[in-house]
């Protein structure tokens, strides 16, 4: 593309990202991948957005409370996540990380 | 409550932002180790050792403050267990996992269940003391199983030291007269003193 720069292909590696598979729970970590999934709940009025992000190693989920949208995460988009995550019953999840959109 | 945690061998890091609080509490227990800051900061937390916490209590006497800890202790530190003090029931709502709360805890609601629980129907409840705790209001709502119901108050096998002061049936006060016939739901004072509680018990209540 004229004048533009290149962007990094889909399994390009990120400085300083670690493989979700390789995440250590409760340390802060930043992954990137692709938003494959979205969620929005709003049961019992409590507004929560699940978003799954995978990379070529695995799947993680980022959950965002007291949201239902947030600007520019959308399926498909490839995204930097930076958190503390836990792994309960084998799923890493982040609350509230904070996140970056890849072009 | 840190000394308590302690004897099952936890151990616990408390953190305040009183020094006055911090330098009186002086414990000899090398479990409990207690930290001056503001729990509301990432970096005290961090002192605290939330990264590897089983759990994080927020339990000071400022809600907002328990619920900003609360959420610090899940999004920051991925805590796996958060409790937290709710102070005012109003304020209840908030807290759930929405800021990082996984069990609440309400000393305003703890209270009113535990009084609720003590007017139920057919227990025995002291409303006061009086003269030094010598005398008592006593107060017992007539469950139907009470022997005491179509029993006249003064046909009721009450104890020499008490007497029955008032009646509340259907929200008024009925003067108990001798011959007032006492029926199920009446709610009745007793004034007694010295421990006469089981034999209250016996005449107002039934057998166990």
């Amino acid at each position: 593309m004229f004048g533009r720069k290149k962007q990094p292909s889909a399994e390009a590696v990120i400085a300083g990202t670690t493989p979700i598979a390789d995440v250590v729970a409760r340390t802060t970590v930043t992954i990137v991948g692709q938003v494959v999934r979205m969620q929005s709940q709003s049961a019992v009025e409590l507004p929560s957005l699940v978003v799954s992000i995978k990379d070529s190693s695995g799947t993680a989920n980022a959950s965002w409370t007291g949201r239902r949208s947030l600007g520019g995460i959308a399926l498909g988009r490839r995204v930097i996540i930076t958190g503390v995550a836990t792994r309960t019953s084998g799923l890493l999840t982040f609350v509230n990380p904070e996140y970056e959109l890849l072009l | 409550m840190a000394e308590e945690l302690s004897k099952f061998g936890h151990s616990i890091f408390i953190v305040d932002n009183d020094p006055k609080a911090v330098s009186r509490t002086t414990t000899g227990n090398p479990l409990v180790t207690i930290i001056l800051g503001d729990g509301c900061e990432i970096d005290t937390l961090t002192k605290a050792g939330a990264n590897d916490a089983d759990v994080v209590a927020a339990v000071t006497g400022d809600d907002e403050d328990n619920l900003v800890v609360s959420l610090l202790a899940k999004q920051e530190f991925a805590v796996p267990r958060v409790v937290a003090r709710v102070n005012y029931p109003s304020n209840e709502w908030m807290f759930n996992s929405m800021w990082g709360v996984d069990v609440s805890v309400s000393t305003p609601h703890l209270l009113t269940a535990l009084v609720e629980e003590a007017v139920a129907i057919g227990s025995l409840v002291k409303l006061l003391s009086l003269d030094h705790g010598k005398a008592g209001l006593n107060e017992v709502t007539l469950a139907p199983q009470s022997p005491a119901i179509g029993s006249t108050v003064a046909n009721l096998k009450l104890p020499r030291e008490s007497a029955v002061v008032a009646i509340i049936r259907d929200g008024h006060v009925v003067v108990p007269a001798p011959d007032i016939v006492l029926l199920e739901g009446d709610e009745v004072l007793v004034l007694a003193t010295g421990d006469v509680e089981a034999e209250l018990g016996r005449a107002l209540i039934g057998p166990k």
